[in-house]
């Protein structure tokens, strides 16, 4: 009767203390367990979205999820690059469509820095066949010529006609610099939510301009080549990390794969994208499968801690029951009043937990996008997240009939007139 | 006034378990409607075991007992449970108010439990809280107090709040388990007028049970437990 | 406290924990743990729905009839070769051209059929596959030589197929069509607007 949910809602509140924590406890847990999902979802989400319409993925021989980390992602480092022959033959091949060169290694304050050709921005799409859009600027044409990603300009707050310089090697400090030859933005691209934000791309010939009068990873002592004087050299790109591949027919891929794997020259790898994706989440998901077990038992242990609060209750509210039977309570509405509780105390909880996890995708978002990344959507709940919140709150309606039980059963026993 | 007895018991016969001796051995109780019994009877003669068997949370092991013509032991434990919530208001000797609820909630209890008491309170389109005033007023708790939590009040205050409660809704029998005996002596002899007074003025039974003989005088008829029941005195349940 | 509260408290949080890893594990069990490299997909195991107007498709059926690639090594004898000879290497290379260069059947064009084969994902939305190729046998990208041209179908599914995994086995069904690519290498294949995609069962072996 509804009488009995206002009693058991004044009795909380009136236990608020106690209860508080348990409710503090569960809106935790019930954060965590929908904040892990969350991520997984949005993490494997931004990982598929990151590029759409390329059949091949070439790189040196290495393993498929590595080659995908490091050419999609721009995570981790290729173990070899291939050489410009190489890349000339598989471009050439009939059966290819457009073929765009990547040559990754450098860095500008903790971004990639992508040397490309101007074809990049032509057939490079993300997400659902989307294609890269400038926000301002257009394409490098000079030879220190760069465009930003829509991260790099906003958190080093660059604009058109900046001048940056690049460092060596990717890494956030200690890095050696090309000082003497900065380049010039002259484009910075639309937000993607793709690794393309976080990147700084150049062209080919600027990458090997650069490294002129370097040698090994250090710049060759004595030796200095002033930014002016760099044309004079050959600048034609000799190697690069990998390659992104398109085909005149899709269903053709698995000959252009066997083509690239068995090419004789060098030793390459051709991956699918998809397939490359799959091993990923293979790879990844006994890690996503043990963080899902372990906030499942956090939430357990929520509410085991309600569910031993409400029952330690129980012993100082006999003579409250015993009050409640002599106006004409029944036991069963004893049992109803103490599971009741229970039971708004988890949904509180979730609720809470739903709220928390609202607000910390709203301040933590942008921190993980700008360092990692990881683009989290901040909404309000998902139906496979109102899925999750419904068993937390039914397991939470199991547990609160302990109590519920024990009350019922003290009821009984104790009559109008308990022995305290 | 009913002819027959408000309150009947006949060859009744209780106890807690089979391994026990009967704490309970009445062969006949009686008592009319309007009267002010007073049942007295040391510890352990079994006058809780009594009040339990009249509130419907106790069954006999043997006999009838009757409460306006209803037979109790007839009827289900819900039924029994709808029965007191209807007919009959309790009084206990402390510990007689939901803390958290307020003054005016734990006077209005019943009439959440009870359609019937509800209905009484409510007739001739009374609101509930103007009922639970009068009977606040009539039973001498200031307007000032309502407000309080409830433990703020002393146990005189609280008791006569406990008061106010049994009687809202006008039931017929009132049964009060030495409501005075947590109260200082002055002021029990206070408290037992006002209650009285109440029922005196709907014409309420009223059972009133304590082993202090002191108040024995202002009530109708006394009955003392240990006579009537012919069952070895022992403490009462384990 | 009673023994039957410790019982149910451990019940209690055994149901907790078994539910959510059960969830954990089934959401990502798949059925390809069932399948070996090179295993096919039988056609019959499927139950029969009288109202379809699929006609099943066995693989074979994709290649044309009259298209019989040993027929340029029936010359070859055996017996001839030495150890190691290189014409039998190749001979295996002239086999495998043909083999990539295998015709489509144009009299399939338009046919609506259903065909069971694995998922090669192409393209995905929302952790669903949006646009697949489909092969007759397990493991076709990844340790085995590719199918010929005609035993691949590019599949465009109607909706997309839900937390579809590279290797999942499904029954698609739909619109055939014969393509003929614009390169002068004679490639075509086979592509199929797909109606239905569903998972594929597998008959309960006696």
């Amino acid at each position: 009767m509804r009488y009995l949910f206002t009693l058991a809602a004044r009795s909380a509140w009136n236990r608020r203390l106690t209860l508080g924590m348990t409710l503090i406890a569960i809106a935790l847990s019930v954060t965590l367990l929908l904040g892990v999902e969350r991520i997984r979802h949005d993490a494997r989400e931004g990982f598929a979205q990151s590029v759409s319409g390329t059949d091949l993925i070439v790189g040196a021989r290495t393993s498929p999820v590595q080659l995908m980390l490091y050419a999609v992602f721009r995570i981790g480092e290729a173990t070899n690059n291939i050489r410009w022959q190489t890349y000339q033959a598989v471009a050439g091949n009939p059966a290819v469509a457009w073929a765009i060169p990547l040559s990754l290694g450098d860095s500008h304050h903790g971004f990639a820095v992508l040397g490309t050709s101007p074809s990049y921005f032509d057939h490079f799409h993300y997400g659902q066949s989307q294609p890269l859009v400038f926000a301002s600027g257009k394409r490098f044409e000079g030879l220190f010529d760069a465009v930003l990603g829509a991260e790099v300009a906003e958190h080093l707050g660059y604009r058109l006609g900046d001048k940056i310089v690049l460092s060596h090697g990717m890494g956030d400090v200690g890095l050696a610099e090309h000082a003497d030859k900065p380049f010039v933005v002259t484009g910075i691209l639309a937000r993607t939510g793709t690794p393309v934000d976080r990147t700084v791309h150049v062209s080919l010939e600027a990458i090997q301009a650069i490294h002129l009068d370097w040698q090994g990873g250090a710049p060759i002592p004595g030796v200095s080549i002033p930014a002016q004087y760099v044309r004079k050299f050959d600048l034609s790109p000799k190697e690069i990390t990998a390659m992104l591949v398109g085909l005149k027919s899709r269903a053709g891929v698995f000959k252009m794969q066997r083509y690239v794997n068995e090419y004789g020259a060098e030793p390459l790898l051709a991956v699918l994208p998809g397939v490359a994706l799959s091993e990923l989440w293979q790879v990844v998901g006994v890690a996503e499968r043990t963080l899902l077990v372990v906030s499942t038992m956090v939430v357990a242990v929520g509410l085991c801690g309600l569910v031993a609060v409400i029952l330690a209750s129980l012993n100082e509210r006999r003579r409250e029951l015993a009050i409640l039977r002599s106006v004409g309570a029944r036991p069963s509405d004893v049992f109803l009043l103490l599971t009741t509780e229970g039971l708004v105390v988890t949904l509180l909880g979730a609720l809470l937990g739903v709220v928390l996890l609202t607000v910390l995708t709203v301040f933590v978002g942008p921190i993980a996008q700008a360092r990692y990344g990881l683009v989290i959507q901040p909404r309000f709940v998902s139906l496979d997240e109102l899925q999750l919140l419904g068993a937390v709150v039914s397991v939470g309606l199991i547990a609160s009939l302990m109590p519920g039980y024990r009350a019922y059963k003290l009821s009984l026993a104790d009559g109008l007139t308990p022995r305290i | 006034m009913l002819n027959t007895p408000i309150i009947q018991i006949d060859n009744l016969l209780f106890r807690w378990s089979a391994s026990h001796a009967p704490c309970l051995d009445l062969p006949h109780l009686e008592i009319n409607a309007g009267e002010r019994i007073f049942l007295h009877g040391p510890s352990g003669s079994g006058k809780s075991t009594l009040l339990g068997l009249l509130g419907g949370v106790l069954l006999p092991e043997r006999g009838a007992i009757e409460l306006l013509g209803t037979a109790l032991t007839k009827i289900d434990s819900a039924a029994r449970d709808r029965f007191r919530a209807d007919h009959v208001g309790f009084l206990f000797q402390q510990f007689n108010l939901i803390p958290y609820l307020s003054v005016f909630d734990n006077v209005l209890l019943p009439c959440h439990f009870s359609m019937r008491r509800r209905a009484r309170t409510t007739a001739g389109g009374k609101r509930l809280q103007d009922e639970a005033k009068r009977l606040l007023d009539h039973l001498d708790i200031e307007p000032a107090l309502r407000d309080r939590p409830v433990t703020q009040l002393s146990v005189g205050q609280q008791q006569r709040v406990a008061a106010a409660r049994a009687l809202i809704g006008q039931p017929e029998i009132v049964i009060a388990d030495e409501p005075t005996s947590s109260l200082d002596a002055d002021r029990q002899k206070a408290f037992l007028d006002l209650l009285l007074k109440e029922c005196g003025e709907v014409g309420t039974t009223l059972l009133f049970v304590s082993h202090d003989h002191r108040l024995a005088s202002s009530f109708s008829r006394e009955i003392a437990l240990q006579s009537v029941n012919q069952a070895p005195l022992d403490a009462e349940a384990a | 406290m009673k023994p039957i509260f410790v019982l149910l408290f451990f019940v209690t949080a055994g149901l907790i924990t078994g539910v959510s890893a059960s969830s954990a594990y089934a959401a990502d069990a798949s059925e390809k743990a069932d399948y070996r490299v090179g295993d096919h997909l039988s056609s019959s195991s499927s139950p029969a729905t009288a109202k379809t107007p699929y006609k099943e498709m066995k693989w074979e059926t994709l290649v044309p009839a009259d298209w019989d690639p040993s027929k340029a090594f029936k010359d070859l004898d055996m017996n001839a070769l030495n150890d190691a000879d290189p014409r039998a290497t190749k001979f295996l290379q002239r086999l495998r051209d043909e083999w990539n260069n295998a015709p489509v059947d144009p009299k399939l064009n338009g046919a609506r059929i259903r065909i069971p084969g694995f998922i090669v994902p192409l393209e995905s939305q929302h952790n669903d596959v949006t646009e697949f190729l489909l092969v007759p046998y397990f493991g076709a990208c990844i340790h085995v030589p590719p199918p010929p041209a005609n035993q691949i179908i590019h599949v465009f599914p109607a909706k997309p197929v839900k937390n579809g995994q590279t290797m999942d086995a499904v029954w698609v069904s739909g619109v055939l069509e014969t393509v003929r690519s614009d390169t002068n290498m004679g490639n075509s294949g086979y592509q199929l607007k797909a109606e239905m995609v569903t998972p594929y069962k597998p008959q309960r072996k006696k």
